[in-house]
């Protein structure tokens, strides 16, 4: 899965927004939203409230997880931790990427929070990069990978598979017989 | 005070939605700048409650002007059949119902758009939220059709030896589509090089030469329901199987092979 | 006619329907047309861009696309002649026209259906009253009703010879009338200047519907530095206009100075400065800076060699060694460059220069863009007027148009780097123009013609940078000559344009004062000329001071033959002076 569908999934979410125009309730496929009064805040999926923000017509307002402080206490606990530590939301890499390029001006401290979640996530791909190794190392069949979200796994994710596969190919193959394998390398 | 109730309500039911999806849900009649849609019936609500989920939600809620959080968690289970389907190796069950559900749903949208007058800011709502279920849609037929392609003659088989209880693993057009493409790799196969060869080689046996799916892969996974006793094969000869239990909410690492049942009763999902 | 109230009677009309937008080619019409699309943008509204850079494509366009179209919104175009005359249009069709040329054509201040016209109604327009241009033709109708009457019985003939009277007394009137009327259109006709500057009025309008954001206020000042870099409004009005957008300014400014919130480093910052009105030297390094501006390279009189050393002393003075001011402005050392602007100021004012700092605005985003606003008019001017490649108008166009976004700073580099050359080139022009006595003192005007082996001619081929070369080369040329009247006069400029159709193009400048209120009477004095040589001249841009002429006809040919014998010309009698 590519890492844009990846950010497409978290769009789904929910975020609050402050709209400056007024309409009533809308009823979508996926739900129903509003009604929208300016000054009022009011939960929309983040796509939405990206396109509205992009014509200006509302004003995003950070998820409470999106805090200096709270961020760096995270920070401090992932990197004590040798194990993942949960994430304040399973979308923090999407929803800080979106929300501090489209909404910057909304979010206060925003180069702070940014290398704040950039540090986050470098120590957790670092802890994923280590443990992939030791499994690959050690042959296991399985592993256990609560706290890791979306974008994580999928950025070592397709890798790592493949990488299995081709070893798993290269053991059976040693053994004689057996039905139709897979031929393609 | 009665807010907080009916907000606890609605997450109770989220939570035991999955065992109710035989109630009928969803819209009764739905409102787009004043032209009804129309009444959706049972049909459509029983395969709804498939697709989106979540059974039980009043119409009117209170005053909070808030994101329904009982659609919120019924898309997941849409999306959901999107990403196994993307994660599985092999062809999964067709869900051929919801496909035909939301594909009338975004005609019905699609429709109404039309009447609206253009610049409005509620049509391009919709019109955008459309082009976001569609997009989702299509890369899931897409990634079915690329397994069909890739894999046809043991998806073949493996509908031609269905019993008659199981479900089908291909849609009508799908089905369609894996003969045509299998009579067409055959005739090209023939005219390109069969033909020329001398007349005992001029047989192959497309099951024998296409490679079958490799459902040893490795594959991620979310647990929704607490499953108990799976078994591991081991990797090497020195290690022994064993078993493991897997909790809810939990993420895995694992091959296809022991938890493919799982994936298709929906008691896990691929990520 | 004049529209009030813009954003109901312009934005709300065109908001639900597809527009044709018409764009002429010159920087401030660039920043209108992006403002004017950013609002479109927020509201999904359809539109065409068409960019025209003369009558001829102006018409084209409207022919081509006038069937799709209903609402027409012109940039910088359209104002100064009788609209719905030249482009033949339906009568269903609506113009809304945001154009800075003045004076407005009467037909379209009068008209009340068709052309919506969004300029700001406090420049002084001296609009003359509609009674005193306008008359309705029921004269005839009534004299040719009165003769039938003549063949009445003599019973009436008191009346007949009251009739009589009364026929002449009107006609009088009527021919007094006229008379008074050419002398109103003339006075209101003869001098073309600029009002305030569409993106400044594009901007009001998004504030008045408060989508203003820092962006399009970054736009509508380039749009006003455009406008105060051509030379095309008085040292008076841009700072009055400077003062109103400092308060937009710093309303949308003002968080910088707060640590508690202070917006991220990406976002962009405009701040006021006054600064050196010396061109790109951020971008450049200081000496080459100097060399090119043409205020500080016609008060050193740097074609010379005195002008060089004066130069030198100049900057000895300030304490700038050689080595650290010919070196990329960026790598200076830090302790000069901190009291750069006072020190300069200082040695200026000793070397008879004084105004070389002046009231402009900066954008800063990111670690290291910072950009004054003359810069940015610089760069997209050069990029607009591109003759390196054979690109077409339009590409080069719209390549200026998204140099203006933040996103593409590759291309206002390119920008940048060709308007470097674009000075030096003019500079070198000038130069060798000077010292070999190519302007000509014609009596009332004094004129020079680039011949066609002049290096770097293409250059001059494009209207803004003719113009611009001719204004540098006055200005030297006036501090360059003993003759004191020289400095009254005004300035024509020819460059050849195409050489396979042996065109050229003609500009002409009024002449160089202090107090100049910078109106252009050229437009008028070419037609006469025109008229009276009978050579094709092609009006094409929309600065009526700037002309081709077909085909070296009597115009040229005379003053070519002075060139070489030396005799004087008897051009048309032209009022020439204010």
């Amino acid at each position: 899965m590519e890492a844009s569908e990846v950010e497409f999934l978290a769009e789904q979410e929910p975020v609050t927004i402050i709209p400056n125009f007024s309409l009533d309730r809308i009823y979508l496929i996926g739900g129903d939203l509003g009604p929208f009064n300016p000054g009022l805040p009011v939960q929309v999926p983040l796509w939405l409230a990206i396109n509205l923000k992009q014509r200006q017509k509302c004003r995003l307002i950070p998820p409470e997880w999106m805090d200096v402080e709270k961020l760096e206490q995270i920070r401090e606990q992932e990197r004590n931790e040798a194990t993942f530590t949960p994430m304040p939301s399973p979308y923090y890499m999407e929803f800080t990427k979106l929300l501090l390029n489209y909404a910057a001006d909304n979010i206060p401290k925003a180069d702070e929070i940014r290398t704040l979640v950039k540090d986050t996530w470098d120590t957790r791909i670092a802890k994923l990069r280590l443990s992939a190794d030791s499994f690959v190392r050690q042959q296991e069949a399985h592993a256990r990978l609560d706290n890791l979200t979306l974008m994580e796994i999928n950025t070592t994710g397709p890798f790592l598979t493949q990488a299995l596969d081709h070893m798993y190919k290269l053991r059976t193959n040693l053994q004689p017989g057996g039905s139709a394998q897979s031929q393609d390398f | 005070m009665w807010v907080k109730r009916q907000e606890r309500m609605l997450l109770e039911h989220a939570d035991t939605a999955r065992k109710h999806t035989q109630q009928p849900h969803y819209y009764d009649c739905y409102c787009l700048n004043g032209i009804q849609f129309l009444k959706s019936t049972p049909h459509h609500q029983q395969q709804y409650g498939r697709l989106f989920g979540c059974a039980t939600t009043p119409r009117i809620l209170p005053i909070s002007a808030s994101y329904n959080l009982g659609h919120l968690q019924g898309f997941a289970v849409s999306f959901q059949a999107w990403m196994n389907e993307k994660f599985s190796p092999e062809l999964l069950e067709s869900k051929s119902e919801i496909v035909e559900c939301v594909i009338e749903q975004l005609e019905h949208m699609e429709e109404n758009l039309k009447r609206t007058k253009g610049g409005d800011l509620k049509a391009s709502i919709h019109r955008m939220e459309v082009e976001r279920i569609r997009y989702v849609l299509s890369s899931y037929l897409r990634s079915r059709i690329r397994k069909i392609e890739k894999y046809f003659p043991h998806v073949l088989e493996k509908e031609k030896t269905r019993t008659e209880g199981e479900p089908s693993i291909l849609s009508p057009e799908e089905f369609a589509f894996a003969k045509e493409y299998m009579a067409n790799t055959e005739a090209h196969l023939k005219n390109v090089a069969l033909k020329h060869m001398p007349p005992n080689l001029q047989k192959v046996d497309l099951l024998k030469i296409v490679p079958e799916p490799n459902l040893d892969a490795f594959v991620f996974l979310r647990v929704k329901e607490k499953q108990e006793n799976i078994l591991v094969e081991p990797e090497t000869d020195e290690q022994s199987e064993y078993v493991i239990d897997l909790d809810k909410d939990s993420q895995h690492l694992i091959r296809y092979k022991t938890i493919a049942p799982l994936v298709a009763s929906g008691a896990v999902k691929l990520i | 006619m004049f529209l009030t109230d813009f954003r109901k009677e312009f934005y709300e009309v065109v908001v639900n329907q597809r527009v044709l937008l018409l764009v002429a080619a010159d920087v401030d019409a660039l920043c209108t047309c992006k403002i004017l699309q950013a609002l479109f943008h927020c509201d999904h509204v359809q539109y065409t861009l068409v960019p025209v850079s003369g009558w001829q494509e102006l018409e084209t366009a409207f022919l081509e696309h006038k069937d799709q179209f209903q609402y027409f919104v012109l940039i910088n175009c359209g104002a100064n002649i009788d609209l719905l005359d030249v482009l033949q249009s339906e009568e269903d069709a609506i113009f809304f026209v945001c154009d800075t040329h003045r004076p407005i054509n009467l037909v379209n201040v009068y008209n009340e259906t068709q052309i919506k016209l969004l300029v700001k109604q406090d420049d002084d327009l001296e609009i003359p009253a509609y009674d005193d241009v306008f008359r309705e033709e029921e004269e005839e109708e009534e004299d040719s009703g009165h003769e039938s009457d003549g063949s009445e019985p003599s019973g009436k003939r008191r009346r007949f010879e009251e009739d009589i009277m009364e026929r002449t007394m009107k006609r009088r009137q009527r021919r007094e009338w006229e008379a008074r009327r050419q002398e109103i259109l003339f006075d209101y006709e003869q001098y073309e200047y600029h009002g305030t500057s569409s993106a400044m009025v594009m901007f009001d309008l998004a504030w008045l519907m408060s989508k203003d954001l820092n962006d399009m206020l970054w736009w509508s000042i380039i749009g006003l530095t455009d406008q105060w870099v051509q030379d095309k409004i008085t040292q008076m009005k841009y700072v009055t206009d400077v003062g109103t957008l400092q308060r937009h300014v710093s309303r949308h400014n003002h968080r910088n100075g707060d640590e508690e919130n202070s917006l991220s480093i990406d976002c962009m910052r405009i701040a006021f400065e006054y600064d050196l009105c010396l061109a790109l030297y951020q971008h450049w390094s200081l000496y080459e800076s100097l060399c090119n501006t043409s205020y500080t390279s016609a008060s050193f009189k740097l074609w010379s060699v005195q002008g060089q050393k004066k130069l030198q002393e100049f900057l000895a003075d300030m304490g700038l060694p050689l080595k650290q001011v010919k070196q990329k402005f960026n790598s200076m050392d830090i302790s000069l460059k901190e009291n750069l602007r006072e020190m300069i100021e200082e040695s200026a004012n000793k070397f008879g220069m004084k105004d070389l700092r002046v009231q402009t605005f900066s954008i800063h985003f990111g670690f290291k863009h910072k950009f004054l606003a003359s810069d940015m008019v610089h760069a997209v001017a050069a990029l607009m007027e591109n003759t390196e490649k054979d690109d077409s108008g339009t590409d080069n166009f719209i390549k200026a148009l998204d140099s203006l976004s933040r996103s593409n700073l590759d291309k206002l580099h390119q920008g940048l780097e060709l308007a470097k050359k674009q000075l030096c080139a003019i500079q070198q022009t000038v130069a060798s123009c000077i010292c070999t006595n190519l302007v000509i003192n014609q009596g009332p005007f004094l004129y020079c013609y680039l011949m066609e082996g002049t290096p770097d001619v293409k250059l001059f081929s494009k209207p803004m940078s003719l113009r611009l070369l001719s204004k540098y080369l006055l200005r030297s040329f006036i501090c360059s000559t003993k003759n004191k009247r020289c400095r009254l006069l005004p300035m024509v400029m020819a460059a050849p344009m195409d050489l396979e159709q042996g065109t050229v193009i003609m500009v002409g400048i009024p002449p160089h004062t202090e107090s100049s209120d910078k109106k252009n009477f050229f437009g008028r004095a070419f037609e006469k000329a025109a008229e009276n040589t009978n050579s094709h001249i092609l009006y094409n841009h929309f600065e009526t001071s700037s002309k081709y002429a077909a085909l070296f006809l009597c115009v040229f040919i005379c003053l070519c033959v002075l060139c070489r014998c030396g005799e004087p010309v008897n051009l048309t009698t032209l009022p020439l002076q204010r």
